[in-house]
């Protein structure tokens, strides 16, 4: 997030950067270029009035053949330390007469046969002739070389001041655009807070202050409003769960309440038929028992989601065996187990005991046994029990259909996730409360299948509360946890 | 050193530099550079205007015997000074010589120089001559031949006398001054 800031912030900062430095550079090397064309110019112009004077000066000597007049004439260029030489040469580009390191005829005369005004740029000097007249004929022509020091000074002037003005403008544009980037990027940074306030808290309460009328008042704005809706949604959709569950809890209460006495009217009709040996009735009797068992297992699911829903769920702390425990459900669900064509295996070696509530233990270890039953028939179902560390280990692998990688995230989702009638009393609502169940123990669950190969669910229970294993000799714990077992919650 | 010049209307109006004098080079002869400075005087001296708009020509006269043959007539053929065409008379007589704006004394009039300068003298006339001392004797500008090459010295004094304004470039090239004024003209 930090990150994004930065990268909007240095974007800012180079769209203004770069848009002054290009506007200023070309308007500066269109302000040299303009500058050095008319210093060229008006070099040449004094360079011109220079030389005109000097021809007109030097007009009698050349006609009266007085080199040495010339070359007094030329001497005046002394007040000029620029011009270097000057060359005078006659019509038919002879030198007359010269000043400084003058050049030979041929290259001062350079030019001269048109008669007019003739200059040429060297890197570093420029040569000028000008025709000499006389009665409007030219008697010869006079060509001075100056340097171009002033040249180079003018545009070692103008790059500093260019780099000068490019530096002032690019701090000025830097300034200006941190200046601009805090005033859009604050309510953008608001924003991101109250976002993240959202996502972490849930706190859909939270409204960010928009001032001014501008694009980010408007996205706030808006933001403000889909913060409203949201809020407003969530607290129906919380409402609608509360409704539900409490109709649930309501529903299975009810439910419940002529449960009790259906099972003992069967259970005194089975007496009944067994004593008058009505034998025809007694395995319909059975059926019957069966069904309001199943009937009185599916509404204690219910009330274990409503309990768990509404987090009242009850943990009677007690030391247990688990082997003991698991020993108890596999013989409970051997009769099940062979008319599914399973073959239940436990393994343990030896005890492994820790303080948990026993019912809770049992719970869901039927979950667990019913579903392998349910899931893998015809196929052994086999149990592990062993104390690792300070942990109980309870592994149950079936051999069954498997699981879909796509649906082991689902699982063990929540009873409202998987209300299809495919899931009813199967995955999702057994599965969801034996996780439950552990969370509230303290303890875990995690699956492993593949599809065709079977699943195997693994539960890591702690051996009893923490304060417990941690305060005394680990082993003389686990050993006999039931001298110390003073469970803490209850 | 020395410059070529092949014809003499190119001798007239284009450069002059030095004069190779000895016999045999192939450059101008001694007189075709004389009527060439003759010429090219008149462009550095100005008349008093009554001088000029009362004539028809401009006119220089060749006074006495002078070895320009037709030399001067065709430097001068063509050209005029303030719109007149300019011309040269030969002549002998002082009062013609009057007429003229420029006044060549030759070689014949040693003998009666100082009357011929005491006639023309304050007249709008530049005289010129190769005679020696001409301008220390009272000529406005006398031509010599110093160091092979042909010069001319001037004499303010006279120039002044003729009422003749001399520019300072032609004082510049001239080898001699007299009567310099102090502030130029």
């Amino acid at each position: 997030m930090m990150r994004a800031k930065h990268s909007i912030r240095g974007r800012l900062i180079a769209i203004s950067a770069a848009t002054s430095s290009l506007a200023l550079l070309l308007a500066c090397s269109g302000f040299v270029t303009y500058e050095l064309i008319t210093f060229r110019q008006s070099l040449v112009n004094d360079l011109t009035t220079d030389a005109n004077v000097l021809a007109f000066n030097v007009t009698a000597p050349i006609l009266f053949g007085d080199p040495e007049a010339a070359t007094a004439s030329l001497a005046a260029l002394k007040a000029k330390p620029r011009i270097r030489s000057a060359t005078i040469t006659t019509a038919d580009g002879k030198v007359f007469a010269g000043y400084g390191h003058h050049v030979s005829g041929s290259s001062s005369a350079r030019g001269d046969s048109e008669g007019g005004l003739n200059y040429r740029f060297d890197a570093d000097r420029v040569f000028l002739s000008v025709p000499v007249l006389s009665d409007g004929s030219r008697i010869g022509s006079l060509t001075l070389e100056s340097d171009l020091d002033e040249h180079a000074r003018r545009i070692r002037r103008y790059l500093l001041l260019t780099g000068l003005i490019l530096v002032v403008s690019l701090i000025a544009a830097v300034g200006i655009s941190v200046w601009l980037q805090r005033r859009i990027l604050q309510p953008i940074g608001r924003l991101t807070d109250a976002a993240r306030l959202v996502v972490h808290n849930h706190n859909f309460s939270v409204r960010v202050e928009a001032p001014g009328e501008d694009e980010l008042a408007l996205l706030t704005n808006t933001f403000n409003n889909m913060l409203g809706q949201i809020e407003h949604q969530n607290r129906e959709l919380k409402q609608a769960v509360e409704m539900r569950d409490e109709f649930l809890t309501m529903a299975a209460h009810e439910l419940r309440t002529p449960l009790t006495p259906l099972q003992l009217q069967v259970h005194t009709m089975m007496r009944h038929a067994a004593k008058e040996h009505a034998d025809g009735f007694v395995p319909r009797i059975k059926t019957l028992g069966r069904l309001v068992e199943r009937v009185a297992k599916l509404v204690e699911d219910l009330l274990d989601i409503s309990r768990l829903n509404t987090r009242t769920l009850e943990l009677h702390h007690e030391p247990v065996d688990l082997v003991g425990v698991s020993k108890e459900v596999v013989a409970i669900y051997q009769d099940e187990a062979s008319h599914a064509g399973c073959q239940l295996k436990l393994s343990a070696a030896e005890p492994v005991i820790g303080i948990w509530d026993r019912s809770r233990l049992e719970q869901v270890l039927s979950n667990l046994i019913s579903n392998a039953l349910k899931y893998g028939p015809g196929m052994p179902v086999e149990l592990r029990v062993e104390a690792r560390g300070n942990e109980a280990l309870f592994v149950i692998q079936d051999r069954g259909m498997g699981i879909r990688s796509e649906d082991l995230p689902r699982i063990f989702g929540r009873f409202e996730r998987g209300v299809s009638s495919r899931h009813y009393g199967g995955f999702g609502l057994g599965l969801w409360i034996v996780r439950e169940i552990l969370t509230s123990l303290g303890g875990t669950i995690e699956v492993k299948s593949k599809p065709g190969e079977g699943a195997t669910f693994t539960v890591r229970l702690p051996l009893g509360p923490e304060s417990l294993i941690a305060g005394e000799n680990g082993r003389l714990a686990r050993s006999d946890p039931t001298q110390q077992a003073t469970p803490p919650y209850s | 050193m020395a410059l070529a010049v092949r014809r003499v209307g190119r001798l007239a109006c284009g450069p002059l530099v030095l004069i190779a004098l000895t016999a045999g080079a192939q450059g101008p002869s001694e007189y075709e550079v004389k009527a060439a400075f003759i010429y090219n005087f008149s462009k550095f001296i100005e008349w008093p205007e009554a001088a000029l708009s009362n004539q028809d020509e401009f006119k220089i006269c060749v006074l006495g015997s002078a070895p320009f043959g037709s030399l001067l007539q065709q430097t001068v053929s063509g050209k005029q000074i303030n719109g007149k065409p300019m011309t040269v008379q030969e002549t002998t007589s002082i009062a013609e010589a009057t007429t003229c704006r420029i006044c060549f004394i030759g070689e014949s009039e040693r003998g009666r120089l100082d009357e011929i300068l005491r006639r023309l003298g304050n007249l709008p006339i530049l005289t010129v001559s190769d005679l020696d001392s001409f301008a220390e004797r009272g000529g406005t500008i006398g031509l010599i031949i110093d160091r092979k090459r042909v010069r001319f010295e001037v004499n303010m004094l006279a120039a002044r006398q003729a009422n003749l304004r001399l520019s300072s470039q032609l004082l510049k090239v001239a080898s001699q001054v007299i009567g310099r004024p102090e502030e130029g003209h």
